[in-house]
């Protein structure tokens, strides 16, 4: 690999055009990605065919802005109406949306916009330097590997369940259920599909999640029969104050760390990475006790980790030619369309338009800091529309949303079953994210589990005979005790350290 | 509100029926045509039927809109076709997986439910090891296979789904035992290989090409009729003294019932595309092998790819779970 | 709030033995260890659900005779409601939208559901109906903007738009 020819790919700056279509790339998804029902995948997809006539490097500059654009809009509608736009943005409305109710939906987006571009700018650095050194590690993880991170993924829903322990497991449970419809992936054999053809790759769990967060949350505003309060708004703080920053970085860092090396691990995704960045702050953060009532170090833990995803995810996609995520899949259907496959052949022999792509990405940022802080206001305004006319234009936007995930009707039914379940489970004071995440894991987790064991001929000493399985599970084990050990090493230390940490703190 | 519904219900379903009958035809095409593709954007079908599909829009002067019904593993697309109008204007992509589904789905899609019109590509089925493993030739994998039954790991891209036919056929006519390991398609089942957590696999072409390239697989052989012109040295399974010839295709079809004329307009525009310099080298760039049949020859193609699915299950006794 | 605890409760555990008794119907494979049967995943998630909801009941149970935690507010049950009526209204204009969909064409059912719904969420709307219709329609032209001309969904053909 020569640095001229890497140098070469620069020269695209250059090129006005392209720095028009990763804006207008960037504004497109944040649209998209923000309205329910509309998914980053679905976007990209859609959009692939307007850029086929296109020349290859202002065609990704479009889609890459899409994709940086779609996965952190999801976050808005997280944030201002608890309806997560794509799954990986599900961790956030945990916090997102509390403040929002506090009147602080401007601040929230704000830190959510500076937390996602340094997630995403992160991860471009990480691409340039280290994208084939990652992309081996990542080769080494086998299927008890994947056991292992998605055991991660799973014990954190113990973690952030607000309230009652056993309600949230239960509905974790729930969504693992959900997870096994569809043919078994292992032997092929149709489980609870009831004759239904759309129901053999499973339930789709956008649908879902659109109806147990959207449908649900205007149920019940519905049923409140309230419709003239509003939450009035304080736009003053959209552009986060470096104090706050300053006091985010360890966790921003943190978890864009987190989000680029699970987004690097095929098939894991932005929604593991989004859920282990904020578990990993309820565990260890300064101030996680008062996670999921609406701080923003909430918001900036996940968003800063499903950015870094992106550019994670596209690390074993152009050193590879393996897709990351449902999103990357799409993205690299699109570069074979265009003639360029992406893998190790392109990334050694295209390397000017290797280095365009990372252009691409960088520019995607820049454009998304800048449209996400200038349109926080606007977005946060939104929300102040009088609920009358708020709640039918969601639901109506939820309605069609999830009709055109896969064009069919049946994912409608789905939505409004999911809609009206999830409401009755609020009723009973459950938190609908388990279900979700159990749902989105579980296959993940049942066919890497059957997998392993048919590697290694039945033997289940192969979870901890294998380093990095072992070293997943311990994390799994310290996450479900952590607590309880932090308790032991707090009381050693109260005695004598306490009263400083009381007058050293805040 | 019941009677309003009813009468709503009766409406839609006469409308389609008014539509068609205050048609008068004209030369075919005359309008926009459908194509419906059972898998993803972006999917194997999905990146060789769009360029040929823009071909046939210059070809034909009509437009021809691809639409992806995905679902089912292309189950729900598939018989989608087979309900559409038979007027010419909806056809579809088919491929070996459409043949397979009733071994495996308890709904399923039959290719005797629609026309063929052409066959586009092949995809020849390959045997490909870690470049690392110690096998340098295919006997040399067989013998190891032999003297240690079961032991070596297949990846394949699913139970019942095509890299497994491929590699029970391959075990099958190799006569050598195998441990089976299913991913959740090709690209998972490339990735076990380049890890080095399976053994081999038999996943085809475009998804192994390129390592094979960059020197971190090895291809043992390729279980095509003829050598690829990609990879010369590599030898066919004939060959080697195994007479079967393994992998996908990837084709055209109509709803039952459609025009025979129509089906030869489109057949012979199909063929016409299939010629030109500019869609071969892209299909040849993409990984797949551009072979037109037309609709008779097609219709042979496909009924080999069932036989050999009759021969696994029946004779070989190879389960697909079922109810 | 412990009567609908105790509902939940039964409702998890029924669901769990319903899945377990399906579960065991399915496959058994042969050879290998059971895990690699379809069935063991969904049998271990019915037990899962089972014990969890029996643990629910069991804490619900032994608080039911200590003082209710939130007591007599006498709520109405709340289909009585005007907000509960409202909820009724949705659900049925949720389930009617995807017949309305294919029967009228999609622009013409989500003008319809945006009508109906503002005209009944919003209180003296006798007032307000030039803003509702004008609402309605604007709502319906960015949804048409969206998702048919932007995204080209191919929605069933109705009657209409």
């Amino acid at each position: 690999m020569s640095f001229d020819l890497y140098l070469e790919g620069l020269s695209y700056f250059a090129n006005p055009i392209m720095f028009i279509a990763s804006f207008l790339g960037v504004l497109v998804g944040i649209v998209f990605g923000a309205l329910p029902g509309l998914t980053a995948t679905m976007t990209i997809a859609v959009f692939i065919p307007f850029t086929f006539g296109l020349d290859p490097v202002i065609s990704f500059a479009f889609l890459l802005g899409l994709y940086t654009g779609a996965v952190y809009g999801g976050s808005i509608s997280a944030i201002l109406i608890n309806i997560p736009g794509t799954p990986s943005a599900i961790a956030t409305s945990l916090d997102g949306y509390p403040l929002c109710q506090k009147g602080r939906a401007g601040e929230a987006i704000g830190i959510s916009t500076v937390s996602s571009a340094f997630g995403g700018f992160f991860s471009v650095l990480v691409l340039c330097v280290a994208a084939p050194l990652i992309a081996n590690v990542a080769l080494k993880f086998s299927a008890e590997e994947y056991v292992g991170i998605t055991l991660i993924g799973l014990s954190i829903i113990a973690v952030i369940s607000p309230g009652s322990i056993v309600k949230g497991l239960i509905g974790g449970i729930l969504g693992l259920v959900l997870g096994t419809v569809g043919l078994d992936p292992i032997t092929g054999f149709p489980r609870m599909i009831f004759g239904r053809a759309e129901l053999l790759d499973g339930i789709d769990s956008i649908p879902v999640m659109i109806g147990v967060y959207g449908l649900a949350e205007m149920f019940s505003q519905i049923s409140k029969n309230d419709f003239k309060t509003v939450v009035s708004q304080k736009l003053s703080k959209v552009i986060p104050s470096g104090k706050d920053i300053k006091r985010l970085m360890p966790t921003i860092f943190r978890s864009s760390v987190i989000g680029t090396l699970i987004g690097a691990i095929p098939a894991a995704g932005g929604s593991i990475a989004s859920l282990v960045a904020y578990g990993q702050e309820k565990r260890f953060g300064k101030r996680r006790h008062l996670l999921g009532t609406g701080i923003i170090d909430g918001v900036a833990a996940p968003e800063a980790a499903n950015n870094a995803s992106t550019g994670g995810a596209l690390i074993p996609m152009m050193t590879l030619g393996i897709p990351g995520d449902p999103m990357t899949a799409v993205l690299m259907g699109g570069l074979i369309i265009q003639g360029l496959r992406p893998g190790p052949i392109l990334f050694q022999q295209q390397m000017p338009f290797v280095s365009s792509i990372f252009i691409s990405l960088l520019l995607s940022v820049v454009f998304m800091l800048v449209i996400g802080l200038a349109g926080a206001r606007i977005f946060s305004r939104l929300i102040t529309i009088r609920k009358n006319y708020l709640i039918p234009a969601i639901l109506v936007f939820c309605l069609v949303g999830s009709y055109a995930i896969n064009n069919s009707l049946f994912d409608v039914g789905v939505l409004i079953i999911a809609g009206i379940v999830g409401f009755l489970l609020k009723q009973v004071n459950f938190s609908v994210a388990p279900i979700i995440l159990g749902m989105i894991l579980g296959p993940l987790f049942e066919t890497n589990l059957r997998r392993s064991l048919m590697l290694s001929g039945g033997d289940w000493s192969t979870f901890v005979t294998r380093p990095f399985s072992l070293a997943f599970l311990i994390i799994v084990v310290l996450v479900l005790v952590g607590p309880l050990l932090l308790q032991l090493v707090r009381k050693q230390k109260t005695a004598c350290e306490d009263e400083e940490d009381e007058n050293g703190g805040v | 509100m019941k009677k309003g519904l009813l009468v709503l219900m009766i409406l839609a379903l006469v409308m389609p029926v008014f539509a068609n009958g205050v048609q008068e035809e004209g030369a075919y095409p005359e309008r926009d045509v459908t194509v419906i593709i059972p898998w993803s954007v972006g999917g194997m079908t999905d990146v060789l039927t769009r360029p040929i599909a823009s071909w046939l829009e210059k070809d034909l002067g009509v437009n021809f809109i691809v639409e992806n019904k995905t679902g089912g593993s292309g189950v729900v697309g598939s018989m989608l076709v087979e309900n559409s109008v038979n007027d010419g204007y909806t056809i579809g992509t088919t491929s070996m997986s459409t043949v397979s589904a009733k071994y495996v789905s308890p709904v399923y899609p039959d290719i005797h439910n629609v026309e063929l019109i052409s066959q586009v590509i092949t995809i020849p089925a390959a045997v490909t090891v870690n470049a690392d493993s110690p096998w340098q030739t295919l006997e040399e994998l067989i013998a190891f296979a032999k003297a240690n039954p079961g032991s070596l790991k297949n990846a394949n891209s699913g139970i019942g789904a095509s890299a497994f036919i491929y590699a029970a056929s391959f075990g099958a006519i190799t006569g050598i035992e195998m441990n089976h390991i299913p991913y959740a398609g090709y690209a998972e089942g490339v990735t076990a290989l380049l890890g080095g957590h399976v053994d081999l696999t038999n996943i085809p072409l475009p998804d192994v090409a390129q390592h094979v390239q960059s020197g971190t697989l090895r291809m043992l052989a390729v279980a095509s009729a003829e050598r690829h012109p990609d990879f010369p040295d590599v030898p066919t399974l004939k060959e080697k003294g195994y007479d079967i010839v393994l992998g996908n295709y990837s084709g055209f079809v109509a709803p039952k019932g459609t025009d025979a004329e129509k089906i030869k307009i489109l057949d012979d525009a199909i063929g016409r595309c299939l010629q030109d310099p500019a869609i071969r080298s892209f299909l040849l760039k993409a990984g797949y092998q551009p072979l037109y049949s037309n609709r008779v020859e097609f219709a042979a193609v496909v009924a080999d790819a069932e036989a050999q699915l009759e021969y696994l299950v029946n004779e070989l006794g190879i389960e697909f779970v079922d109810d | 709030m412990k009567k609908k605890d105790l509902a939940a409760g039964i409702v998890f555990l029924f669901f769990a033995i319903i899945l377990y008794a399906n579960a065991s119907t399915y496959p058994v494979k042969e050879g290998g260890s059971v895990v690699l049967s379809p069935g063991f995943y969904p049998k271990i998630l019915a037990i899962l659900m089972g014990g969890l909801s029996v643990l629910s009941l069991f804490t619900t149970l032994k608080k039911w005779n200590t003082e209710e935690d939130c007591p007599a507010k006498e709520k109405r049950p709340l289909f009585k409601t005007r907000g509960g009526k409202l909820f009724l209204l949705t659900i049925l204009l949720l389930i009617l939208y995807p017949f309305t969909l294919k029967f009228l064409g999609f622009a013409t059912a989500a003008f319809l559901f945006i009508f109906v719904l503002i005209t009944a969420l919003t209180e003296n709307f006798k007032s307000h109906i030039i803003a509702t219709t004008s609402i309605s329609i604007l709502i319906t032209a960015v949804m048409y903007l969206v998702f048919k001309i932007v995204l080209q969904i191919p929605f069933p053909r109705g009657l209409l738009i």
